[in-house]
């Protein structure tokens, strides 16, 4: 009786086995959704011209990496995707302007920036879209028409072309595909 | 690959399956006479229905795996040739009737694909212009893009090299048109899995500047390259077996471009 038990037992539990390594191998190829893409960062609340290295790590953490470069600190931090980073940059010790990769909708819509009011469109260098930019509430927002995929923030400015910052992202009004053409 | 070819590849793989099937079903059958010899020898024991527990196990599991097997292999997409009206994508211009025929077949192919079609035309139709003298400083050029809405072809290409600018090109239109989807592209990560994929300068090596780079740079480039060469899987070198030379670039063209 205690033996039939015991086989009984040994019996299930390798059907078990079996069945979950299974299971495990058809849930391990069936087609897995690729992981959603997330930046760890919030850049809204930094306040260009006057946030400091140390204001924007309280907030947002030690940066993933920092470089120094013509009296310029940058922190760059990681997302989930290998070749986009948020990035902050300072200088003389003061937020200049800081770039978040935005990669859901429900982080920031185009529609609810447009609602900040009148806004100038401007082409980068650098980019494949243009940029929407708010001047005098220093947001810009870069896009493709339908969707956010980067947020600026920078010291408001009444004439942006001129600001240090659309020269170092190399924006202009003209309307240029970056290292044209595409063979 | 022409349509006999593709036939050929069909009726092979048919017959291939047919084989593994024919093998799984002996060792099947095999399992089971071993299971009832074992219960005859136990004499209809305990020992006996143990053994043919196991064994049934074992047979369900040769042929669950022995059939995941054949369905993971199969997985790689075939392009799909149906009809398709490309009139509601494209607009082309300044082609003649062959050339017209010859455009429209080509395009053809990827619009099979639901999802390829709505990230190609879902914002309004492209214009394809077909030019005699296609030059970029001073150097000729086979194709360009310059805006979302249109693509620029130099008129002379032969058929193979008009199909293949044709397919990256529509690619830079998907990047342009489609954000989201530009960012879905993780360019370096690529680069390391299918690292035999990729020149040492971050192209993919079927792309005709991948030595030298330039175009719209390494990202961008490959975008393109990696929707091209999946509409092509077996006939530009040195990746003449994209969906297995490089597994990731290819799956993610799948997953977030032909899906």
């Amino acid at each position: 009786m205690k033996t039939n038990l015991i086989i009984a037992v040994v019996l299930i539990s390798f059907v078990l086995l079996v069945f979950s390594i299974v299971s495990i191998v058809l849930q391990g190829s069936s087609e897995q959704k690729p992981e959603p893409l997330v930046s760890k960062t919030d850049f809204s609340k930094s306040l260009p011209g006057r946030s400091t290295p140390t204001d924007i790590i309280k907030i947002n953490g030690e940066p993933s990496s920092k470089e120094i470069k013509e009296g310029k600190i940058s922190f760059y931090y990681d997302t989930t995707h290998p070749d986009l980073k948020d990035i902050v940059v300072f200088e003389e010790g003061l937020l200049v302007y800081a770039i978040e990769n935005i990669f859901d909708a429900s982080e920031l819509s185009l529609a609810g920036v447009k609602a900040l009011g009148e806004y100038e469109t401007y082409f980068s260098e650098r980019s494949l879209f243009s940029w929407f930019v708010f001047e005098e509430k220093g947001i810009g927002v870069e896009t493709d028409g339908k969707e956010i995929l980067r947020v600026i923030y920078f010291v408001p400015s009444e004439n942006f072309l001129v600001s240090n910052v659309a020269k170092e992202l190399e924006i202009s009004k003209e309307s240029v595909i970056p290292e044209a053409p595409r063979p | 690959m022409d349509d006999n070819d593709r036939r050929e590849n069909q009726i092979g793989q048919a017959y291939g399956d047919y084989q593994k099937a024919r093998l799984l079903y002996s060792l099947g059958r095999a399992a089971m006479s071993a299971a009832r010899g074992l219960s005859l020898v136990a004499g209809g024991s305990t020992a006996g229905a143990v053994a043919l527990v196991v064994v049934s196990t074992i047979i369900v599991l040769i042929f669950v795996l022995g059939g995941q097997g054949h369905t993971s292999e199969i997985e790689t997409t075939q392009v799909q040739t149906p009809s398709q009206n490309i009139s509601e994508a494209f607009n082309v211009q300044g082609a003649s009737e062959n050339q017209l025929r010859e455009i429209e077949n080509i395009l053809t192919v990827p619009l099979s694909f639901p999802g390829y079609k709505k990230l190609i035309a879902d914002d309004g139709p492209i214009a394809v212009r077909l030019v005699d003298n296609l030059t970029f400083q001073g150097q000729v050029v086979d194709g360009l893009v310059n805006n979302k809405d249109e693509i620029i072809i130099r008129s002379s290409l032969p058929s193979e090299k008009l199909k293949y600018t044709i397919f990256h090109e529509t690619g830079h239109i998907i990047a342009l048109r489609n954000g989201r989807v530009w960012q879905s592209f993780k360019h370096s990560e690529f680069v390391f899995a299918d690292r035999s994929c990729y020149s040492p300068l971050g192209y993919l090596k079927t792309y005709p500047f991948a030595s030298s780079g330039g175009g719209g740079g390494a990202y961008s480039e490959s975008f393109a390259e990696a929707i091209a060469l999946f509409l092509m899987p077996d006939e530009k070198q040195p990746l003449s077996d994209f969906p297995r030379q490089c597994p990731a670039t290819y799956g993610w063209a799948k997953e977030f471009i032909f899906k």
